[in-house]
Order: structure tokens, then C-alpha cells, then sequence
């Protein structure tokens, strides 16, 4: 009784309940005024139809009068009374109120003369008993003449209409209400579809997508939005594994070499100077990591976008290339940045000198035997194309996806060479795609033929068409 | 005459990390543990150069600092904050701190830091075309570098580091202030760059056996001096 109660009370509180209560509601209430309407235009039909009857006898009848007297009137009365069995109410009456003719056995009391329509209770042995509408109607000598109709036949005809109605009601309303509750249910249905598909998401099980019907309707839509939302929240946290994974294995190995450090130099009971470079080495490496992974985060959320600013793409490079040429030259490796006349774009400086070093590096420290790193930047229909190509092994083009999203995971022995003089975070190429995206952009992998070419698709926003309009428009 | 540091910082293991080092490298120091007495002492004309936490009770160090620069008080501040991306840096220089550093940081990159500042505000005796260091000398108009008698060539990049060197001698310089000095980049980027760059132009300063000018200071950066 309880649980059927709560049930009952959770059906009514659900919004979706309310709804198609009201609609329902709103439902019956239109065909309410509809038959309401019906019923009170047939009854002023049937109304004004009897009054017409009663009109046209009164006035047959003081026709009679006229051509004949009381004679005349006695002799039409009978026949109408005859005719029209008891359905008329009729009275002739002298000026003292004797009754002269009619189905009548007196003036009815409390009747008023030539006082226009009353409705009147009436009783007598040649008339049915009921409710009349009467025209009383004084004559020349005195007499009075009492015409009336029954108003039982209309009533009869209205209760005929009401049943008619009453009966339509009786179908419609059901019908309503099952048409109503038929297509909660269904909507109730297909959100429950959604719901549940959101449920286990939340549950943990991120590959779950809700199921379309093709019918492109609103839940179908619906449908589709949520699992557009779904695959971005899924590719994020695949992201976010893979830095705080990579964060994780990265960080385990200075640690693990400061511990060492700290165990060796409490057992020789002291630390020397070259223990102590070490390990301020590797602390500036733990600190590095953790900067670049609080870049990465800020920059996947869009913080730094305030600081976009017009930047000479031709001077990002040179200045790349500067920064980055003896580095490279030392590894036996040519930098060169290639002329571009991409003008000025609106870029976040610092970060994108971060991304191409990143990028930079990563050539020197995987693409073993290349001679060349070459920087390039593009205008495309889209906007701007930085590119870092190498001409060393490459990776393979059926790989390029993988290698995209395990970005910085290509390579197991990295994080290993600090003491080679490497000391790539890698969390490097995480951060370049964060730094693209901050750009509403993304990064791709290309064959360089031989080599790996990264590209860092920047769009082309208003801003920055502006720019390069402005640049062209000036001397 | 001593020059005289305000600290603005209320974590008082920092404070006293940076009051002590200060008071070792002969700076006068004064403290203020937030930002309120900060932006109080800081008005004082006496003080030569503030080190303010960004974030402070009472009034935050970037609200300090607007109001320092709203009175029209142009002493040097160096900012410093727990926040170190690029972007924080933007909005503490553009908020009118002369420089910027991120916690944790060495006391050495401090001190190089302070010293630049400190120095920036002394006035220059017009347009300087030569730059001489011992027997080193740089003729910026020609773009030629002598060593004594020999004559060394540089590639631009050199040229500009050794500029950079030869404006700030006898002044530790670390790594990330060449990388904002000469190539105008805000992050470090953690490799052996800087290294790369310095032990070139040291060889090339040095190839006629002369004694060595580009010194590495352990922990901090580099220093062009006799010794």
C-alpha cells in the first residue's frame, strides 16, 4: 500500500507526469467549451423554434377570432389539439375567466396578461404534465387567450444532445488520455534511454554512446549531442591518463636517482660537490616536469587565450632556430628555418616558442641519423601551419594515429637519459597539442619522405585575416 | 651607500630565505609580512628596490603594486609568485612589475635578478658605440670583436650574447635572464641550451690561449670577469 502510494506520488511529482496531466487537462477543457457551445447553441435553436410555434398559433388563432369569435376559435383549437396531441397548452377564457375552450381547466394562477413570454408549470387531464412556454394575449371583448408549448419536447431533444455529447465525451476522454499517456511513456522512454546511457557513463564506462533511430527528431538530436559531448570528455580523459601516467613514469625516475644520491652520500657520511650538482640537476627536472604539466593543464583550458597578440611568424622561427641552432649543430644536426611570408598572427608567443622547441627537441632526441630539422610556417585556407619536419626514420603513416595519441609515449627508453645530457620531460609533445589546441587548432603527423613532419594547424580566425589585410593593404 | 631591499612576503620561511641572502650580498634589508605595511614602506623614498609576493593577506601583491604605480612611485619591484606559466608572467609585467620570478627559485637567479634591476635605474651617459672588457672589445656600430690583437669572428647570435655579457660585466647572469635578454624567451626551456651557446663563444674568445673571461657560476649562471 506504502510502495503503491510513494509510487503514485512519484508518478504525479515527475515533471513528465505533470505534463501530460496538464496537456490532458488542456485537452478536456477545449472539448468541454466545444460541447458546452453545442449544447447551448441547440438549445437556443430548439428555444426559438418553439416560440415560433407558439407565435404562429396565437396568431392563427386570433386570426379565428376575428373571422369567427369564440366559435371559430373553439372549433381551430380542438383541431390543433386534435392534431398536435398534447403538445399545446390552450385556453379561451371570457372576461370573467370562464373557460370557453381549450385543454386547459383555468387560468392557470399567478399567470400575467400580455406580459410577453413566461415559463409555466402546467397540469391538467388533457395535457402533459410539465413545464410550457405561454403567451398570454387579452382579445378585443375582454377575453383571454392562453397559447403554450411544451417545452419538453426541446428538452427532450437537449437531453438527447447532452447523451450524444455526454457519450462523445465518454470515448474522447479516455482516448486522451491514453494518447497522453502514450506519448509520456515514449518520451519518458527515450530520455530514460538517454539517462541511462549518462548513468553508466558516470558509472565509469566512458565508451557507452546513446543509440539513434535515425529520425533526426529532438531526442535523436539529443542523442547526438550528448555523444558529440561524450567522445570529447572521453578523448580528454584518455589525454589526461596519458600526461598523468607519463608524469607519473617520468617522475619515478630522478626520484628514484635522488634517492640513490641521498642513500650514497648518508653512507659516505657526507655529500660532495659533484652529488650535489646531481642532484640539483635532477630536482631542476622534477620542477621542469611539473611546470610543463601545469602548462599543459592551463593551456587544455584555455587560459593564456587573453594573451594572444600579433606575432611576426618569420621572427618566431629566426628566433627558434637561433635559440635551438648550435644545440642542434652539436648533434650533427642542421636547423634551418624556411622563408615564409605568412606576415604577422595572432599567437601566444611564449607558448609557441615552448611548442617548436618541444618540438625541436624531440627530433633531436628520437629521429636517430637525420641531418636536418627544417621550421616552416604556411598559410592555408584555414589559417596557419607551423611545421617542424626531420629527415630521419619517420614513423610509419599506419602509425600516425597511434603515435598521435600516445604522444611523447613513442620511445619506452625516454626519460632515461638525463644523464646523457637529455633532459626532455615527455611531456614535451602533450604540451604542443595543448598549445594548438589553446589555438582552436590541432596537430597532425605527415610523411616528410623520409622523415616525420609535425604540422600544428593554427585556424585562421577574424583577428587574424585582419591582420594579414592590414599587412598587405601597408607599403 | 647601502642599497635597501623591501621584502613584501608573508610565508616567513621565504621571508627570512631571502632577508639572510640579501644581508650576506650587503643589501640593507626591511620586511613587511603584508600587503598593506608592504605598500606603506614601500612609499618610503629611502628603499631602492621591492621583492613582493604576489599573493599576500590583506591587499594581493598585484593590487600593491597598481597602487605603487598609480602614486607614481617608479621603484623597481620584482614579483614573485608560486604561479610560473608565461601568462602569469604577462599579467605581473603588465600589471607594472619590472621583472618577474616563479617559486621555487635559486637565490642566485634572485640576487642576478635584483642587481639588473637595481642597475637599470642608473642613468646612462648617452649612446654608448663601443663595449670594452679587459682586452676585449666590441665595436657595436661595425659589429667587430677583438681580443687583444685578434680579431674574432662571431655569427649574430654570438655577437648578441656577447653583447648581452659585455653590458652586465662582472655580474652573475643566469640562464633564463639570457633567454629574456637576448632572445626575448619566457620559459626555460631545461635543456643544455644556454650551455651550448655559452661554451661556443667561450672557445672562440679563448682559442689564442688567452685567460678565460666567461666564467660558469655553479648554481646560478654566468659571469664575464678577469677571475
Amino acid at each position: 500500500m506504502t510502495i503503491t502510494l510513494s509510487r503514485a506520488r512519484r508518478l504525479l511529482g515527475a515533471r513528465s507526469t505533470r505534463l501530460v496531466m496538464m496537456a490532458f487537462a488542456v485537452q478536456l477543457l477545449l472539448v468541454g467549451i466545444a460541447m458546452a457551445w453545442v449544447y447551448v447553441s441547440a438549445q437556443r435553436e430548439i428555444d426559438a423554434r418553439d416560440r415560433a410555434l407558439v407565435v404562429e398559433l396565437r396568431d392563427d388563432l386570433m386570426a379565428a377570432w376575428r373571422v369567427g369569435g369564440a366559435d371559430e376559435v373553439t372549433r381551430l383549437m380542438e383541431a390543433r389539439l386534435t392534431l398536435a396531441g398534447a403538445g399545446h397548452a390552450l385556453l379561451l377564457a371570457d372576461a370573467e375567466g370562464n373557460v370557453l375552450a381549450g385543454n386547459l381547466p383555468g387560468l392557470p394562477a399567478g399567470t400575467v396578461i400580455d406580459a410577453g413570454w413566461q415559463q409555466l408549470a402546467l397540469a391538467g387531464p388533457r395535457l402533459t404534465q410539465g413545464r410550457y412556454l405561454v403567451l398570454v394575449t387579452r382579445l378585443d371583448a375582454g377575453h383571454l387567450l392562453l397559447v403554450g408549448q411544451a417545452a419538453s419536447g426541446g428538452t427532450a431533444l437537449l437531453t438527447t444532445v447532452g447523451r450524444a455529447l455526454g457519450t462523445s465525451l465518454g470515448l474522447t476522454v479516455p482516448a486522451a488520455l491514453l494518447l497522453a499517456l502514450l506519448l509520456g511513456r515514449l518520451a519518458n522512454t527515450r530520455v530514460a534511454a538517454i539517462a541511462a546511457v549518462a548513468g553508466d557513463v558516470a558509472g565509469g564506462n566512458l565508451g557507452r554512446r546513446v543509440e539513434g533511430d535515425g529520425s533526426r527528431d529532438a531526442y535523436d538530436r539529443l542523442g547526438d549531442a550528448i555523444n558529440a559531448m561524450l567522445d570529447r570528455i572521453e578523448r580528454l580523459v584518455v589525454e589526461l591518463r596519458t600526461v598523468t601516467d607519463g608524469l607519473a613514469h617520468d617522475l619515478r625516475s630522478p626520484l628514484t636517482r635522488l634517492r640513490t644520491r641521498v642513500e650514497q652520500a648518508q653512507a659516505d657520511g657526507h655529500a660532495d660537490a659533484t652529488i650535489l650538482d646531481a642532484m640539483a640537476a635532477d630536482l631542476d627536472r622534477l620542477l621542469l616536469m611539473l611546470a610543463t604539466a601545469l602548462q599543459i593543464s592551463r593551456a587544455e583550458a584555455g587560459i593564456g587565450r587573453d594573451h594572444l597578440a600579433p606575432v611576426d611568424v618569420a621572427d618566431l622561427l629566426e628566433a627558434t632556430v637561433d635559440v635551438y641552432g648550435p644545440l642542434a649543430e652539436d648533434a650533427g644536426v642542421t636547423l634551418t628555418a624556411l622563408p615564409t611570408p605568412a606576415g604577422p598572427a595572432l599567437l601566444h608567443r611564449a607558448l609557441l616558442q615552448q611548442a617548436l622547441g618541444n618540438l625541436i627537441e624531440n627530433s633531436l632526441r628520437h629521429a636517430t641519423g637525420a641531418t636536418s630539422i627544417t621550421l616552416a610556417a604556411v598559410r592555408t585556407d584555414a589559417g596557419l601551419d607551423l611545421i617542424v619536419a626531420d629527415d630521419g626514420p619517420g614513423i610509419a603513416a599506419a602509425q600516425h594515429a597511434l603515435a598521435l595519441s600516445r604522444f611523447g609515449r613513442l620511445d619506452p627508453a625516454r626519460g632515461n637519459g638525463a644523464e646523457g645530457g637529455s633532459t626532455g620531460t615527455g611531456l614535451g609533445l602533450s604540451l604542443v597539442q595543448a598549445v594548438a589546441r589553446l589555438h582552436d587548432g590541432d596537430v597532425s603527423l605527415a610523411d616528410n619522405g623520409p622523415g616525420l613532419k609535425v604540422v600544428m594547424h593554427l585556424p585562421q580566425t577574424k583577428a587574424n585575416a585582419d591582420l594579414s589585410t592590414m599587412r598587405r593593404g601597408s607599403p | 651607500m647601502t642599497q635597501r631591499i623591501l621584502i613584501v612576503e608573508d610565508d616567513e620561511t621565504t621571508g627570512s630565505y631571502i632577508a639572510r641572502g640579501l644581508d650576506e650580498a650587503g643589501f640593507g634589508v626591511e620586511r613587511a609580512r603584508d600587503g598593506r605595511d608592504g605598500l606603506f614602506m614601500a612609499s618610503d623614498a629611502a628603499i631602492d628596490a621591492v621583492i613582493l609576493d604576489r599573493m599576500l593577506p590583506g591587499i594581493d601583491g598585484l593590487a600593491v603594486l597598481a597602487a605603487l604605480r598609480a602614486a607614481g612611485i617608479a621603484t623597481p619591484v620584482l614579483l614573485l609568485s608560486a604561479l610560473g606559466t608565461p601568462d602569469d608572467r604577462l599579467t605581473g609585467l603588465e600589471a607594472g612589475a619590472d621583472d618577474y620570478l616563479a617559486k621555487p627559485f635559486l637565490f642566485g637567479e634572485l640576487l642576478a635578478r635584483l642587481k639588473l634591476l637595481l642597475r637599470r635605474g642608473q642613468p646612462v651617459a648617452g649612446p654608448v658605440t663601443t663595449l670594452a672588457f679587459a682586452d676585449l672589445e666590441m665595436d657595436l656600430l661595425s659589429r667587430k670583436v677583438r681580443r687583444g690583437g685578434r680579431a674574432i669572428a662571431l655569427q649574430p647570435r654570438e655577437f648578441r650574447l656577447l653583447e648581452y655579457m659585455l653590458r652586465h660585466p662582472e655580474q652573475v647572469i643566469t640562464r633564463t635572464i639570457l633567454l629574456e635578454g637576448v632572445w626575448d624567451y619566457h620559459f626555460d626551456p631545461g635543456t643544455n641550451v644556454i650551455d651550448v651557446h655559452i661554451g661556443r663563444l667561450r672557445r672562440k674568445l679563448e682559442e689564442g690561449g688567452e685567460p678565460p673571461l666567461l666564467h660558469t657560476v655553479r648554481g646560478a649562471g654566468y659571469r664575464l670577469g678577469l677571475a
